[in-house]
């Protein structure tokens, strides 16, 4: 699905990813985990394919593709969905009209007819009351005045409207408090599947409770220092960050 | 961020469609203005004397405004030397007057195709009649008898001095005198033609009424005026389209529209403006300085002004309706996209005299490039005006960091029962929405322009189906441009 | 003796020129500005709507500091008294002010503290624009320096009650400057108090808060029979935050120019306001908010209520310079007209010129809500009574935003009793 080896991005003399690899296969859900400043939403940023960024691998594929070919909307198009830590605002286009807009250059991109409106409605609002949202938040501008939650719940209907092959999720959990943090783990658990891919970007090791990863990673400082089982975020938990810190020297080495 | 601007920038230039230039022998006087000249613009069109002596007194006032050329919008241009500009330009084969389309100039009509106005059968089946007025003469007016059938009169400025001077003599300058402001003055004494509508008593106008301007000659000032009278109980939708030829020099366009609305009759007036806006670096461009205003004369009268601006290197106009009759009704609704260097300074005044009357303004700004979009409105409120109500929504779109979208808004109230409701916001399109769009799969370009028109629906919704493609198209053209 | 008259100021200077007094570049150069722009007229857009020519047509006396004057009842710890503009010791109290703060007249800080007011006269208040700022520049004789250093706490609400004596219309014209130092916090209550003489005050305020600091500054006035043109400048340094409350209880004529610059990142500021005005009263609020650096927010929310034969003005400029990027902000204006023969003229303007900013702003005008004022009679409430507490609701929207709870009681001490007048559609001038 997702195949990264050697991964190293910096933006001006700052190296932000300093050798990244990760294998991500159909149907797994991986955790990044890293404090702040650990590169972990660069990371997510070029997957998407934000701009802004020297990117260097030895390998960077999605599906067999390289990464760097591809325009975000190709990455899109080809199923590659990120949920955005800080989802934008776009006042002048409803909700409906986004997605439906969105959707259809998916069906495009396939060969498909596109949907009318009025199957589309039918669809949607099928997968309104999975996120908690109510009807009239479709004719409101894109999260424009939506609260944090909202604004997390929408990227989560934008994810099941588009039925992505990978997820990457920008710490979709942080601010959410924890009903909200429940429909969102909701959300992603109805996602999973054999085929599908989930990465989940966070730094708190709650949204884990919801949802059990296959793999856990640990980044500090632009690589990763240590991987392991769902029971690594655990420990993680409890003993902190500054445990890593020790630690990271050890992994260098080996 | 420096790269994500530049493709918003790439995004929103689009290339100006009708730089074209007619080459047609022209009958124009020499440049320069005095007695002579005013004297000589009213002989060349047979004018009777009332005529003369109103365009005189104009041109006398005008001299004493010599130092008062308006300053206060936030615009800024080069000085106008009024002694440059040719003051009376008309296509030479139009001496004769076309009886019919067939004797029309086959070049103007070409013209009129290549701005995608075909005078003849397309507008038959669209049942609009169109009045074109090239520089600064009419040259065809279409559908007249059909109209005359339902005793409309709609011709040109000229014809309407020649055949219904008591009208003429009756309506002239009584919304807008000759004294009002600096151009409108300039425009009294100097205009060579324009549109003349009056609809009687009791009539529904059978077709969308419709004209197009377009300025064609070097150094040619453009000074049209248009006159519409809506007796008691009638109804007409009039609507205008403007565009000119690429040029590297600023041309004037001082027109004056006098819109009269007798007791529950209704004017709609819709505004496709398109004038050459000048190029990427701000040369050449049209200086559109326009006086527009509508007078609700009568009880529940309503006016309603709806304008798409999109061209001009600067523009200054404020469609104004004056509330006089009881209950009467004035609406106005803009959409103002300026890019590169162009300036617009545009809004509107809604001056309630009478009681129980309503006014809305809504109005959409949209800056791009180093543009400065300005809105600029008065509302009030005067002691008479028991129960007056207007709401006023104004919204600026800012579509890159070197743009300027600004906001004046006069609001007078002298009496407790009117209530007055304004609300003002500005945002942008930036490179974090256009991401955001691509990484769900969506075009720049379709992000962009669903964005512009999803900001613009309130206006579009307001204009004649026809005009509402037309306008969503236009600003389709100045949003698009080469995506890398 | 002494009398002056606006318009004559060209040879006031130079008649004042050989007296040699203080701060001679400064005076000069605002007499420049002063002559460059002129003074207001009829055609001044910023003075559309207020006129000063029965200012200008006066001749005053320059005010003295020994007027008689009777000083009103005022329970505040902290307790200044200027006396037509030059402050008056015997009458204040300073004692109990922290240590860190100092609070002397402007001629006694000009010995003492010679390098903070060369630092701050001249710096905050833009000339352009402010002629009567330039008129105060080019002929102030005294006023306040007041300084909180760096830290310092002042919790309890420092008052300056600014009186008049009786007498010939007097000019009064004193500058103010106020720093409040990195990470200092200070609560600042002006009271202008006017008198049944005709005098004239014409204020300038200039006000630096520094670094993560913050300042409340509330501008309670009640001018009576005197007129006061009053110009509060502030600069906001990083972090920091403003919070301003303008309440005009009523006056012949009130002109408040209050201008904010949010001169760096992180900066912060509320104007509040409440403006009353009754027959033959006139109350203008001229706000300007500019931000200079990026992620600034500022909010203003002004209410405006008008008995019969009051006049208001309210004037709010948002302007978003190049560097303002992220910036939030938005104005709001609501006005009530409680009587025929009143008039209001609002201007809210948004001057923008960044693109990634959320700018808004709203502006009302209108008399009270008919179905409220129905809804409390059909509940037994008689129709003044009904009035008076949909009135009193609407502006004590106002001092309830207010988070400094003492300076929040002084307010309502004053604001309630009035808005009860103006219900009653008592308040005159």
């Amino acid at each position: 699905m997702l195949s990264i080896r050697n991964l190293r991005a910096r933006v001006g003399e700052t190296e932000i990813l300093k050798g990244i690899s990760l294998e991500v296969n159909p149907g797994e859900v991986h955790a990044v985990m890293g404090p702040n400043g650990s590169g972990k939403s660069t990371l997510a940023r070029i997957l998407s394919g934000r701009e802004g960024y020297e990117i260097t691998a030895d390998k960077l594929e999605y599906m067999g593709h390289d990464l760097l070919e591809m325009t975000p909307e190709e990455r899109a198009r080809e199923g590659l969905f990120m949920a955005f830590q800080y989802p934008v605002e776009i006042p002048g286009i409803s909700n409906i009209q986004f997605l439906r807009t969105a959707y259809n250059s998916v069906r495009k991109h396939r060969g498909e007819e596109p949907l009318d409106s009025v199957d589309f409605l039918a669809m949607v609002k099928s997968r309104l009351k999975e996120v908690d949202i109510d009807q009239s938040f479709l004719r409101r501008s894109v999260n424009t005045d939506f609260s944090g939650g909202e604004k997390k719940r929408n990227e989560m209907l934008q994810m099941l409207v588009l039925e992505p092959r990978l997820a990457i999720l920008d710490e979709t959990d942080s601010g959410l408090d924890i009903d909200a943090l429940a429909t969102v783990a909701g959300s992603i658990n109805s996602l999973r599947s054999e085929d599908r891919s989930i990465v989940m970007v966070t730094h708190y090791q709650r949204l884990l409770d919801y949802v059990v990863p296959d793999h856990v990673h640990i980044l500090a400082d632009g690589r990763i220092v240590k991987s392991g089982k769902a029971d690594l975020a655990q420990k993680l938990e409890k003993k902190g960050y500054g445990w890593l810190a020790e630690h990271a020297g050890e992994e260098a080495e080996a | 961020m420096g790269t994500g601007t530049d493709s918003v920038n790439q995004l929103i230039e689009g290339g100006y469609k009708h730089g074209f230039v007619t080459e047609i022998d022209a009958d124009s006087l020499p440049p320069g203005l005095n007695e002579d000249v005013i004297r000589a613009i009213s002989a060349k069109k047979q004018e009777p004397e009332f005529m003369l002596n109103w365009r005189l007194r104009a041109y006398r006032h005008w001299i004493k405004l010599q130092e008062k050329e308006p300053t206060w919008a936030h615009v800024k241009y080069p000085r106008i030397n009024y002694q440059d500009m040719v003051y009376y330009s008309a296509p030479k084969s139009d001496k004769e007057g076309p009886k019919s389309l067939e004797e029309v100039d086959p070049e103007l009509l070409r013209t009129y195709e290549k701005l995608g106005i075909p005078l003849h059968e397309q507008k038959a089946l669209a049942g609009v009649a169109v009045d074109a007025v090239f520089d600064s003469v009419s040259v065809a007016t279409t559908f007249k008898d059909k109209l005359a059938e339902a005793g409309v009169i709609f011709c040109s400025f000229s014809e309407a001095v020649q055949n219904h001077p008591e009208l003429v003599e009756k309506y002239l300058g009584s919304v807008v005198p000759y004294t009002d402001n600096f151009f409108a003055t300039l425009n009294a004494a100097v205009f060579s033609d324009g549109s003349f509508c009056y609809i009687p008593e009791g009539v529904r106008c059978p077709m969308e009424l419709s004209t197009y301007f377009r300025i064609n000659a070097l150094n040619t000032g453009q000074f049209e005026r248009t006159l519409i009278i809506a007796e008691k109980g009638s109804y007409v939708s009039y609507l205008e389209g403007c565009t000119a030829p690429m040029r590297d020099e600023n041309q004037l366009h001082a027109a004056v529209v006098e819109l009269v609305a007798h007791e529950d009759a209704e004017i709609k007036y819709s505004t496709v403006q398109n004038w050459y806006p000048g190029d990427k670096d701000g040369k050449g461009g049209i200086y559109n300085f326009v006086t527009k205003r509508g007078l609700c004369k009568g009880d529940r009268s309503h006016i309603s002004w709806t304008q798409v601006e999109t061209g001009s290197a600067i523009t200054w106009k404020y469609p104004s309706v004056i509330l006089r009759g009881d209950d009467s009704t004035g609406e106005f609704y803009s959409v103002a996209l300026t890019n590169n260097l162009q300036q617009a300074d545009t809004g509107t005044k809604m001056i309630h005299l009478g009681k129980n009357t309503r006014s809305t303004i809504i109005s959409k700004g949209i800056s791009a490039g180093r543009a400065q979009n300005s809105y600029r409105g008065l509302v009030r409120v005067s002691p008479k005006a028991d129960n007056a109500r207007n709401f006023t929504q104004c919204d600026s779109l800012l579509l890159s960091d070197q743009c300027g979208a600004h906001t004046y808004p006069y609001i007078e109230n002298k009496n407790p029962s009117g209530r007055i409701e304004h609300e003002a916001t500005t945002t942008r399109i930036g490179e974090d929405q256009l991401f955001y769009c691509r990484q769900r799969g969506i075009d720049p370009e379709d992000a962009v322009s669903m964005i512009v028109n999803g900001f613009c629906d309130d206006v579009f919704r307001k204009l004649p189906m026809e005009f509402a493609v037309e306008a969503q198209a236009l600003l389709e053209v100045s949003l698009e441009g080469a995506v890398g | 003796m002494n009398a002056f008259a606006i318009p004559d100021f060209e040879r006031q200077f130079d008649v004042r020129r050989e007296q040699a007094p203080a701060f001679p570049d400064y005076r000069q150069k605002s007499l420049d500005d002063l002559r460059q722009q002129g003074l207001p007229g009829a055609k001044t857009e910023d003075w559309k709507y207020t006129s000063v020519r029965e200012v200008l047509g006066e001749t005053f006396v320059e005010a003295t500091p020994a007027a008689p004057v009777a000083v009103p009842e005022c329970a505040a710890r902290h307790l200044a008294v200027m006396v037509n503009g030059y402050l008056n010791t015997d009458l204040s109290r300073l004692e109990d002010l922290p240590e860190g703060v100092t609070l002397c007249s402007l001629a006694a800080a000009r010995d003492n503290h010679r390098d903070q007011v060369d630092a701050m006269l001249g710096r905050v208040v833009r000339h352009d624009r402010h002629p009567f700022a330039a008129l105060n520049g080019a002929f102030f004789r005294d006023g306040l320096f007041l300084d909180v250093a760096p830290g310092t706490q002042v919790q309890e609400p420092l008052v300056v009650l600014w009186l008049s004596g009786a007498g010939d219309a007097a000019l009064i014209q004193p500058r103010v400057l106020v720093r409040v130092g990195e990470g200092a916090e200070l609560a600042l209550m002006e009271q202008h108090r006017g008198s049944a003489a005709g005098h004239f005050t014409n204020q300038v305020s200039e006000i630096l808060v520094g670094d993560n600091a913050g300042l409340t500054q509330v501008q309670l006035q009640d001018t009576g029979k005197e007129q006061l043109v009053c110009g509060t400048h502030v600069r906001c340094s990083r972090d920091s935050r403003y919070r301003a409350q303008t309440i005009d209880l009523g006056g012949k004529l009130i002109r408040n120019d209050l201008a904010i610059s949010l001169d760096q990142p992180g900066a912060e500021a509320d104007a509040d306001g409440v403006f009353l005005a009754g027959r033959d009263q006139h109350v203008d609020n001229h706000l300007r908010v500019d931000h200079r650096a990026p992620n600034c927010d500022s909010s203003a929310l002004y209410k405006g209520l008008l008995g019969g034969g009051g006049r208001g003005v309210f004037n709010g400029k948002l302007i978003v310079h190049p560097e303002g990027q992220k910036t939030r902000a938005e104005q709001t204006n609501h006005n009530l007209l409680l009587a025929r023969d009143v008039e209001i003229d609002t201007k809210p303007e948004l001057e923008i010129y960044a693109d990634d900013v959320k700018c808004s702003h709203g502006s009302t005008s209108g008399e009270l809500d008919p179905d409220q004022l129905f809804y409390l009679r059909s509940r037994g409430i008689d129709s003044p009574e009904a009035r008076a507490l949909l009135v009193r609701s609407f502006a004590l929207e106002i001092s309830e935003r207010m988070n400094h709870s003492r300076l929040r009681d002084l307010v309502g001490e004053q604001l309630e009793p009035a808005l009860d007048r103006l219900a009653r559609n008592e308040l005159e001038g």
